[in-house]
């Protein structure tokens, strides 16, 4: 499935765009649907310790996470959960 | 008397967050020789894990090395330990071994708790606790370093 968006952009930068999407023989609006996907990628994979942080600050749900980095999100939850469930654990110790 | 047998790549974490010696002052942490060999293993390599694991490797008159039936790797033996009720925790930063873990019968923590048994005894500060988390962070992969990011709510 796909959605229409509407953007404006600079009109050098649009120029820009035009001369390599010719260059590369690839229609302007599937250059950039490839170019938005790999950056996409790149800034989850940067930021997926950040994206963690935030779903333990609860910033973000479980579902953004998932969304967002896949599978390894049950990793990021389990090393969650088990580190509340470790706390408890931990502060039993000292109430005896 | 609380044990916590502990395995390999928590020691070398705990050595990276700087409170590790401090811990061995509080805590009885318990290893099997397995886990003495992968971190000799270890610390034959001169990059920052291999001189962790030497650090650790120095300290080793301070922990308890428990006999085992010989297992293949450091988790197995350390599963032993808890099956024949030798620890009350186990101590593992290996999310894949924990599902492993949990057939025996102690429980499973991570190496940031043992930061966090410090910070409650009143041994580190709250803010102390945090920037070792940082120092333990900076070091590990990027799933490995989730534990370390998780380990902030035991600070907060």
């Amino acid at each position: 499935m796909t959605t229409q968006i509407n953007i404006r952009l600079d009109e050098h930068l649009l120029q820009e765009i035009d001369a390599l999407s010719r260059m590369l023989h690839v229609p302007r609006s599937e250059w950039l649907r490839m170019k938005l996907a790999e950056v996409v990628k790149d800034n989850i994979l940067k930021y997926r310790e950040n994206l963690a942080l935030e779903y333990s600050m609860g910033h973000i749900s479980y579902e953004e996470l998932h969304t967002l980095i896949g599978k390894d999100a049950e990793d990021v939850k389990f090393i969650h959960e088990r580190t509340r469930k470790g706390k408890i654990e931990i502060d039993e110790l000292f109430k005896e | 008397m609380t044990i916590f047998a502990i395995d390999t790549c928590s020691l070398i974490a705990l050595q990276y967050s700087g409170y590790f010696e401090i811990i061995l002052n509080h805590v009885d942490l318990v290893v099997t020789k397995k886990i003495v060999s992968e971190l000799g293993d270890i610390s034959a390599i001169s990059d920052d894990d291999g001189i962790a694991a030497g650090e650790v490797l120095r300290l080793l008159n301070r922990m308890k090395i428990l006999e085992t039936t010989p297992k293949s790797t450091g988790e197995e033996e350390l599963m032993e330990v808890a099956s024949q009720n030798k620890c009350d925790f186990i101590v593992s930063d290996d999310i894949r071994a924990i599902p492993r873990f949990n057939r025996a019968n102690s429980s499973i923590i991570f190496s940031t708790h043992l930061l966090y048994y410090i910070h409650r005894s009143g041994i580190i500060s709250r803010v102390e606790g945090l920037v070792a988390l940082e120092k333990m962070r900076n070091k590990r992969s990027w799933k490995e370093n989730v534990i370390y990011i998780a380990g902030i709510q035991l600070f907060k």
